[in-house]
């Protein structure tokens, strides 16, 4: 019985596309990857992880969930702004299609409709999102701590944010979270982030998967529900994750 | 004179404050200064006037205080009168002190030549301030982004201190570094670099940006010597490693401490020998020899003054304790710290400790460590995880212990290896006691817990003279 269940796990595979690796290794959010690779490594998965660079083509085939790293500086947002337009058919079918996809940052705000810099240009975003950017005089920096409601329950997500844009969010748009402790998307609405679909837009690093495991289950969870529906997570020890989760939420004087 | 008594009541408090802290021991390598800056701001530009030959800044991420230590050594032993900040305080307060401790009470310097370590983001303010003869920008990598902003804000505020050299001074920059090969100025611009190695040093994929930081294509790699530093051409928008002026163009190792290196300048070549591990250190080695060169200093003074140079001090340090050895690195980057995992394994270094050492890693996010600890993700702790580098026990502590064991489970590493405790004192001791006899426990810790460790190892060490 136990041998059939270990040769059904070889089976399964999950295919990530990981889109601007390196561009952006400043905020450690390639964490967000090896969080999610490594939770499903863990539950038998084979993994399978496609760099996807500026200027390479995106293979959507058999993609079963897509990581956007952010980009620093302007001059950044601008090459992948560029890029992510001529990749803007794929993205949009994929989300139509309900493929998770986690978007930090500069790429959570150029899946959006556009951002303004602050000398008046516009930088054109791929418009999946309904959201838009404006990049204030203030640098919001610090830890962040949020409540989202992931499947049915109320959790605190927690990370770091630093950003001078303020995303400001379409009337019909969800938030993925309501900001406890930190600035949020734009320091004033006290949300944080969007979902649309199975597309998840934030600001946090920290990085955020590793440190919130619900999340980066909730996220796995969408992808396996794709590929294998009915199939339930295999339940992980935690006890690493929470402990850092408790300490940011210490830090945040918001531990009870 | 006039403008000395001026500034005479900032420069006597701060002396007052230096004496005093001689007597309590009581750490002052920037307060003076600032209580001096405070009452007198202008007494760092009224002190730094008096040096005859100028300033020569040294900037960049990684490297500064030991290319200024270099630097200094050499001149010095060229027979010059240097300050130097060489406790490490690299913004102004520190530099401050410097001068205030150098000079006497009236306000008068009895020297020839500053030899100033700056941190990057007090570029501008520095420069503004002193008679800038030369300036030596080592690197940049992204290090405590929370307090700087972002990469380019950086690069930027480096490029301002810059504009502070004199007309006929000279920058000298690094060519391997594409950002800072980048920086244009109208002053006299040198480039130092390294060649391409016969023996190529094999390189793991890094954390840092090998992404042109102007079009965003991947550069094109000749060779790889450390995270983005290489013989580089960008493919999209033409920007390539300008050809460098000095260079080492080959290098070996002696014996298990000696380095030889071939230095190749514009008139010729010539070997030094030096006891200073690590490969990062070849950049700083060669920054310090072209830069004393440009100043005007003869090859066998560079050469006797390396040959005297051990590294004990900065980031890599070795102590003994009841016959066990402790070395500690300081890490506060992920360019920097990969290094550190690299010199952890690199033959001979770590000796037998791959079988059967411990290691103790501490990380504080205290605000000199910077707030944010996201880099750790930026770091490969998978080295750690390899079968063949046996170790038992890997202790994390400090005052975000738990992130490190975190990233640690998530390198692969075993979780029953890996043992949390935030008290750094009860960790160090419990690592020690892991250590067999004879044995070396490596220490990698950011800023303030290196502080801390100093102290609980002084009171080890003195307690056990």
């Amino acid at each position: 019985m136990k041998k059939t269940r270990n040769r059904n796990l070889h089976r399964l595979k999950l295919n990530f596309l990981h889109l601007y690796p390196n561009m952006t290794s400043y905020y450690g959010d390639r964490g967000n990857m090896i969080a999610l690779a490594m939770r499903a490594r863990w539950r038998g998965f084979s993994v399978d992880v496609t760099n996807t660079f500026v200027g390479d083509k995106l293979k959507i085939n058999n993609a079963d969930c897509i990581v956007i790293e952010g980009g620093q500086g302007s001059a950044q947002r601008k090459i992948i702004s560029k890029d992510l337009l001529q990749k803007r058919s794929e993205i949009h079918y994929c989300a139509e299609k309900r493929i998770p996809i986690l978007a930090i940052c500069a790429g959570f705000q150029l899946l959006g409709k556009y951002c303004l810099t602050p000398e008046g240009e516009r930088v054109q975003g791929i418009g999946l999102l309904d959201v838009w950017t404006i990049t204030g005089k203030k640098r919001m920096v610090g830890p962040i701590a949020l409540e989202a409601r992931l499947g049915g329950f109320y959790k605190t997500i927690v990370g770091f944010e630093n950003h001078t844009g303020k995303t400001f969010l379409g009337a019909e748009a969800l938030p993925f979270g309501k900001v406890l402790k930190g600035y949020g998307n734009n320091g004033q609405d006290g949300k944080e982030g969007v979902i649309y679909k199975n597309v998840l837009g934030t600001y946090l690093h920290g990085p955020l998967l590793p440190k919130n495991p619900w999340l980066a289950d909730y996220i796995l969870k969408k992808a396996i529900d794709n590929k294998y529906p009915g199939m339930r997570l295999k339940l992980l020890n935690n006890k690493f994750e929470t402990a850092a989760h408790h300490k940011m939420l210490k830090k945040l004087a918001l531990k009870r | 004179m006039g403008d000395r008594l001026k500034v005479l009541p900032g420069l006597c408090l701060g002396k007052m404050y230096i004496s005093l802290s001689k007597f309590t021991h009581f750490g002052g390598s920037t307060l003076p200064g600032r209580l001096a800056l405070g009452l007198s701001p202008r007494v760092l530009s009224m002190l730094a006037s008096q040096l005859k030959e100028g300033c020569i800044l040294i900037t960049g991420t990684n490297g500064k205080t030991t290319t200024a230590h270099l630097l200094a050594g050499i001149l010095s032993r060229a027979g010059k009168k240097i300050i130097h900040n060489g406790s490490g305080a690299n913004l102004i307060s520190g530099v401050t002190t410097a001068f205030v401790a150098e000079s006497s009470h009236l306000g008068k310097i009895n020297a020839d030549l500053g030899v100033i370590e700056v941190d990057e983001a007090s570029m501008p303010a520095v420069a503004s301030r002193l008679n800038v003869k030369a300036a030596l920008v080592t690197n940049l990598f992204p290090d405590q982004l929370d307090r700087f902003g972002e990469l380019e804000h950086t690069l930027e505020l480096i490029s301002r201190g810059l504009d502070g050299v004199k007309k006929e001074g000279f920058l000298l920059l690094n060519a391997d570094d594409p950002l800072i090969a980048s920086i244009k100025k109208e002053t006299r611009t040198i480039y130092y670099g390294l060649e391409n190695f016969k023996k190529s040093i094999k390189v793991k994929e890094q954390a840092g940006s090998k992404i042109c930081y102007h079009c965003g294509k991947k550069y094109d790699y000749l060779h790889v010597h450390f995270a983005h530093l290489g013989l580089y051409q960008c493919p999209g928008c033409g920007a390539r490693r300008p050809l460098p002026h000095y260079s080492i163009v080959s290098c070996h190792k002696k014996n298990e401490k000696n380095t030889v290196a071939n230095i190749k300048t514009p008139t010729g070549h010539f070997p030094v020998s030096f006891e200073i591990p690590g490969f990062y250190n070849l950049y700083n080695v060669l920054a310090a020899i072209s830069c004393a060169l440009l100043l005007g200093v003869r090859e066998d003074i560079i050469k006797a003054s390396l040959r005297e140079f051990t590294a004990d001090f900065g980031r890599r340090r070795t102590i003994s304790i009841g016959g066990k050895k402790v070395e500690l690195f300081l890490i506060k980057n992920p360019v920097g710290a990969n290094e550190a995992l690299r010199a952890l394994f690199e033959g001979g270094t770590w000796g037998g400790a791959a079988h059967g050492m411990p290691l103790l890693l501490a990380v504080n996010d205290k605000y000199a460590d910077g707030i944010d600890v996201s880099w750790l993700w930026d770091v490969d702790f998978e080295a750690l995880s390899c079968p063949d580098k046996k170790i038992p026990k890997i202790f994390c502590s400090g005052t975000r212990g738990e992130e490190i064991s975190l990233r640690l489970k998530y390198a692969g590493i075993d979780i029953k290896k890996i043992k949390h405790e935030e008290d750094l004192v009860k960790a160090f001791q419990d690592s020690l006691s892991c250590t067999p006899a004879g044995g070396k426990l490596q220490v990698l810790l950011t800023y303030t817990a290196l502080q801390e460790m100093r102290k609980i190892v002084g009171k080890l060490v003195s307690a056990g003279d």
